[in-house]
């Protein structure tokens, strides 16, 4: 007989024992993740909660630092504007009620709302906005320096008005002064624009409440919010969006109820009975050069060759599912810059292609091309580039980096992708992608002749008058000549959600819940 | 296979003598085993940390790369770094490093200047969690399958379940999560498929939300528990006293309970010291594929970003946890069957 | 040995299933109906006559894709058990004669290295030391060497005290024939089935790295990235992952098959060195008990 000192009920206490703290440990674990999100149970469980996926989830919460590209759309949750827009595209008052321009177009003076209070208690006066303004030309980190470069100088007249005086004229103002460029941050945050930059404190819709960097963050509505009394929503939980293929399974099981959805998804979206909204904007994905880098640099046969490389109907007929269209321009068929005298410059010639290769001094697969991209998402956009440019004899190599923004916007790239999301003023859109310090424009300083004159007549143009759309659609004209871009399709941001959630308000480009109700809750 | 060979002593008029004796010996055993373990897994605590550390000289990565790009001057990378402690010699940081990491400073990351720790810390629990969970569903049913296949041994019982278990064994862990996602969660809608709830939230939403990932995780601790226990009792009904003990007419029952299974149960609690790194390790791929925010993201996240003191938090930190569950184990196999603490 | 493998039904099966996965690597792109980067305007295209396995995202067709990554994968996984049968016996043979401090010190790596979580781990440093297939297959090739470590230690450790040894060397033997007759036909067993088991498992974790997109190169097709992007169209074509899925699943199956089968035909010797531990106190508790 075999023995052993300890008995057997000893030995099975002893595993017992440690099963249980075993699972002790793993309930106490998760409980304490709990404690920080008890704040949004709470809130949760009695009133209307937006629980967005979204894949813009902010990296920065500092607007200055965040920039006017498309994941300003979280911030608009927790800071306000100065100017908001409607369905038209026309600037509306945010927490400017009116603004005044002086005949010549170089002075325009902003009236601000009377009584309201940034959510750590400062003021919303002229001078916050000053403050912002001059904050998001001076900050190191800025990204909005080129978008503000028509300001010369900004007084305050007393606490509710605001002069801004341009350095040339410039009728554009309003809508620059919008949720991309002008979220206004309260002064006294900024004063320490590293913690601003992590966590937010502004005058909209919501105050933010928890922020875990790169996961989720919860807001709770604002009642001092200038239009507090069309926000039906309570509490926001803001996601990191998972791979787009578990979205909708997300959706599905109660997760989330509002999510940015892939157009492959669209289909698997409507079939799970949830909403699909397109949203109304200037979408356009573009290929962007180098010219001040090799192979490109000195050869504009090079460029031309791969211009007439790009079949635009491929990518949409495989990447868009039947939401975008093909575009040659900076704007998308249809929207009020869109050149349709100059459409189609470039029509798809694959044998043109392969006799401008020859001329550039390539012999077919002679050239190899990087290709830097941030998510595997974009990877079958990528291949379809790397397919029709290896058919006129360019061989393109795919890396994923998701440290791609860094390069890109230092200039140091070569050749890339991008897509924009469009800006609410036409023109900035414009010298965004074509001006010589454009944040867009990849091979800047250079910007094609004829294409400055052109854009400023533009802004000189007040906005009602009838030569607004022909001045804008000769400066997209004019910047369409640029060695530094050729655009390939738009395909429009959508949103999945739940039917629980009305319908959102369709201005262009933006993610607005004024007005949205949660039923149900 | 792992028993002990001592012998009762038979002085039972002396009864409180020998029960203090006995406590003594099982109190010093305790104490030689926790011991004996430590100083085998300190060694492999410094060489892993400076593995993690070595990382950062062999990838060639520095904090410039995330966060300048319009002004990165020399001049600026060398400050960037200066701050970061980077511009000191190799040991230095090293030593220092160490220092905070036995304090429990992970450093800070290079993307946002967040502290490491503050980052792991949340991920971590939802890692843990699921990994719990997997490691309590693989123990049970490989326990439940291994026994099942040992008592019927050589039936098409047995048969069935090795058949099963050394295909699903094959299986990799996002092959099942797929089809778990798929069939369970979207098709039969049983389960959500994404995201993770609290327990404070509510017991069946946590549940509901951690069951199919941890599931996913469970199948590979499943089949090794129930195969290593299913060979432990196999060989342990071969022994001659089980012959014994059946002549003499104790029930199948008992000689299961209380002899071949405390000595045929040593390598199956032993290969869950081995199970356990591997449950971590998948939680990268289940995490990706449930949409859950746990250490596992965090770090594929980190290293394709290039944020090596992230990356670092994330191997130091998982080197811990895989010391301390060994030694859990090595502390209950002493337990449950000391000769293997000899070395035999 | 091999024809004893052979003998065996599972073993039949097991080899028989690796020859086919073998042909299909070597032989994949030119059994290809097409080519598996050619993209056309059938995207999504269901299983058809011109396109037994339909057709991908781009209008490529699936089957020939499949083919075209069976050899990156298989060679990739072959690649890593060579490594590790390298990084890992070498070591394992020397500690038995190379002194005190290296062994300790490679017993130690080795401790090291089976405490690491594995996937993590070879997420997290191929992605840092430059997101390549080489790194990725170098990576997880150091970290699948303890199992080659353990066995070639043990059988060095066995033929080191044998008597027959002994015996060989007293009677004039070189070193070169005793190697040759005594100690390669007792490792060939237990080194074969670490491989076998270790190519199975290298798959594995490349298969899982390339569903992360880790390592992998577009447009070249790889089991695991196909099996990741199928994921992203499912509502088109809900039945897409099962044959990557399959493919991946039979593979690592038929090499622990071929694992198992060389296992039970080497007999208690081969037993005896799969299991045998090193005659030190035990360091972490790892049995392997036949089964």
């Amino acid at each position: 007989m075999r023995f052993n000192p300890l008995s057997a009920r000893h030995r099975h206490r002893a595993v017992g024992v440690a099963v249980a703290i075993g699972a002790a440990l793993a309930l106490g674990l998760s409980a304490c993740a709990s404690t920080g999100s008890s704040n949004a149970a709470d809130a949760s469980s009695s009133a209307a909660v937006l629980k967005w996926a979204t894949t813009y989830f902010p990296v920065d919460w500092d607007p200055v630092v965040n920039g006017a590209g498309a994941q300003f759309r979280p911030l608009t949750l927790v800071y306000a504007s100065v100017t908001n827009i409607n369905a038209q595209g026309d600037p509306t008052p945010g927490l400017a009620t009116s603004w005044t321009y002086n005949k010549t177009g170089t002075e325009v003076t902003f009236h601000i709302r009377h009584g309201l209070k940034f959510s750590d208690g400062t003021p919303v006066n002229a001078a916050a906005i000053k403050d912002a303004i001059v904050r998001a030309q001076t900050q190191k980190n800025s990204a909005l320096i080129e978008d503000l470069s028509a300001i010369q100088s900004v007084s305050t007249s007393g606490d509710y008005n605001v002069e801004v005086y341009l350095n040339h004229p410039d009728f554009q103002i309003p809508l620059v002064f919008g949720q991309r460029v002008l979220l206004v941050a309260s002064p006294k945050a900024a004063a320490d624009p590293t913690k601003l930059n992590q966590f937010p404190v502004g005058a909209g819709p919501f105050i933010a409440i928890k922020i875990i960097p790169g996961q989720e963050a919860v807001f709770k509505k604002n009642p001092n919010y200038w239009d507090a009394k069309d926000i039906h929503i309570q509490t926001v939980e803001l996601f990191n969006a998972p791979a787009p293929a578990t979205v909708v399974a997300g959706l599905q099981t109660g997760t989330y109820n509002f999510a940015d959805l892939a157009p492959s998804e669209a289909k698997a979206a409507k079939a799970a009975g949830l909403d699909v909204f397109v949203q109304p904007g200037y979408n356009a994905e573009n290929i962007s050069i180098n010219i001040n880098k090799a192979p490109f640099k000195g050869n504009p046969a090079l460029v031309e060759a791969m211009r007439y490389a790009i079949n635009r109907q491929q990518f949409v007929d495989q990447l868009t599912f039947g939401y975008g269209k093909a575009t040659d321009e900076v704007f998308p068929p249809g929207a009020i810059g869109y050149n349709k005298a100059d459409a189609n410059l470039w029509p798809y010639n694959p044998a043109k292609a392969k006799q401008l290769l020859a001329k550039a001094g390539y012999k077919p697969g002679q050239l190899s091309l990087d290709l830097v991209i941030q998510l595997d998402t974009e990877g079958p956009e990528a291949e379809i580039v790397q397919s029709q440019l290896a058919a006129i004899g360019i061989k393109v190599t795919i890396t994923i980096n998701p440290n791609w923004a860094t390069p890109f916007f230092a200039k140091q790239l070569a050749f890339s992708l991008y897509g924009t999301t469009g800006r609410d003023s036409q023109t900035e859109t414009l010298t965004d992608h074509f001006g010589p310090n454009g944040v867009l424009n990849l091979s800047a300083p250079y910007q094609v002749a004829g294409f400055a004159a052109a854009v400023d007549k533009a802004e000189a143009t007040p906005i009602g008058s009838p030569d607004y759309a022909a001045n804008l659609q000769a400066a997209t004209a004019a910047g369409l000549q640029s060695e530094a871009l050729i655009f390939v399709y738009s395909s429009p941001n959508l949103f999945a959600k739940s039917k629980s959630i009305s319908a959102l308000p369709g201005e262009p480009g933006h993610v607005d819940f004024t007005g949205v109700t949660i039923s149900g809750q | 296979m792992a028993v002990s060979s001592a012998v009762h002593p038979i002085a039972v008029e002396d009864g409180h003598g020998v029960t203090a004796a006995r406590a003594r010996h099982a109190v010093r055993g305790l104490l030689t085993n926790f011991g004996r373990t430590i100083a085998i897994f300190v060694p492999v605590f410094f060489v892993a940390t400076f593995a993690t550390f070595l990382l950062r000289a062999l990838s060639g990565l520095n904090p410039a790369r995330i966060q300048l790009g319009q002004n990165a001057t020399p001049l600026e990378i060398n400050r960037l770094e200066a701050s970061y402690g980077l511009d000191r010699g190799f040991f230095a940081q090293y030593g220092s490093w160490l220092a905070g990491v036995l304090h429990g400073n992970l450093g800070r990351s290079w993307s946002n200047g967040y502290p490491v720790a503050v980052l792991i810390r949340d991920g971590l629990t939802i890692s843990l969690t699921v990994a719990t969970l997997a490691l309590v569903l693989g123990v049970g049913f490989g326990l439940a399958l291994g026994a099942l296949a040992a008592v019927r041994r050589a039936t098409w019982i047995d048969r069935g379940i090795t058949s099963l278990l050394s295909i699903v064994s094959t299986v990799p862990a996002f092959v099942i999560g797929i089809v778990l996602v798929e069939v369970v969660a979207v098709e039969l809608k049983l389960l959500p498929s994404a995201g993770f709830v609290p327990f404070s939230q509510g017991f069946w939403p946590w549940l509901s939300h951690v069951l199919l990932p941890a599931l996913a995780l469970s199948f590979g601790c499943m089949s090794s528990v129930a195969r290593q226990l299913r060979a432990g009792l196999i060989g342990a009904y071969r022994e001659n006293y089980v012959i014994g003990a059946t002549v003499r007419g104790l029930s199948r029952r008992r000689i299961f309970f209380r002899h071949v299974l405390k000595n045929g149960i040593g390598p199956a609690v032993a290969v869950l010291g081995l199970e356990f790194p591997a449950l971590i390790g998948g939680s990268v791929i289940v995490e990706s594929i449930f949409a859950l925010a746990g250490f596992g993201q965090f770090a594929a996240t980190s290293a394709q970003m290039g944020d090596v003191p992230s990356v670092q938090g994330v191997l130091v930190v998982s080197i811990v946890l895989v010391v301390t569950f060994n030694l859990i184990v090595n502390l209950l196999l002493g337990r449950i069957s000391p000769a293997s603490q000899r070395g035999v | 040995m091999i024809r004893r493998v052979l003998a065996q039904p599972t073993g039949r099966l097991a080899v028989g299933m690796l020859s086919v996965i073998a042909l299909l690597a070597i032989f994949g792109s030119v059994l290809a109906p097409c080519s598996p980067l050619t993209n056309s305007a059938h995207q999504l295209a269901p299983i058809s006559a011109s396109h037994w396995l339909g057709t991908d995202y781009l209008g490529r067709d699936t089957l020939s894709r499949l083919l075209a990554g069976s050899r990156a994968s298989i060679v990739g996984a072959v690649e890593v058990g060579i490594i590790a049968l390298f990084v890992g016996a070498i070591p394992g043979a020397a500690s038995v004669y190379l002194g005190r401090v290296f062994e300790w010190v490679t017993l130690r790596l080795v401790d090291t290295l089976i405490s690491l979580p594995f996937l993590l781990v070879a997420v997290a440093v191929t992605a840092l030391l430059g997101n390549g297939i080489t790194q990725a297959l170098l990576v997880v090739g150091v970290l699948l060497a303890p199992s080659f470590y353990r066995v070639s230690r043990a059988a060095a450790l066995s033929v080191a005290r044998s008597q027959y040894v002994e015996a060989a060397e007293i009677s004039g033997a070189s070193e070169a024939w005793i190697v040759r007759r005594h100690v390669w036909s007792k490792i060939l067993p237990p080194i074969s089935v670490s491989l076998a088991q270790t190519i199975g498992a290298g798959f594995v974790v490349v298969s899982s790295l390339s569903f992360l997109g880790i390592g992998v190169q577009p447009p070249a097709p790889t089991w695991g990235g196909m099996l990741s992007s199928d994921l992203s169209y499912l509502s088109y074509q809900p039945w897409a992952p099962v044959a990557p899925a399959v493919l991946i699943i039979a593979t690592v199956w038929a090499c622990n098959l071929l694992a198992d089968s060389i296992r039970d035909v080497s007999g208690e010797a081969g037993r005896a060195f799969a299991s045998a531990r090193p005659k030190r106190r035990r360091q972490l508790a790892r049995p392997e008990v036949g089964a």
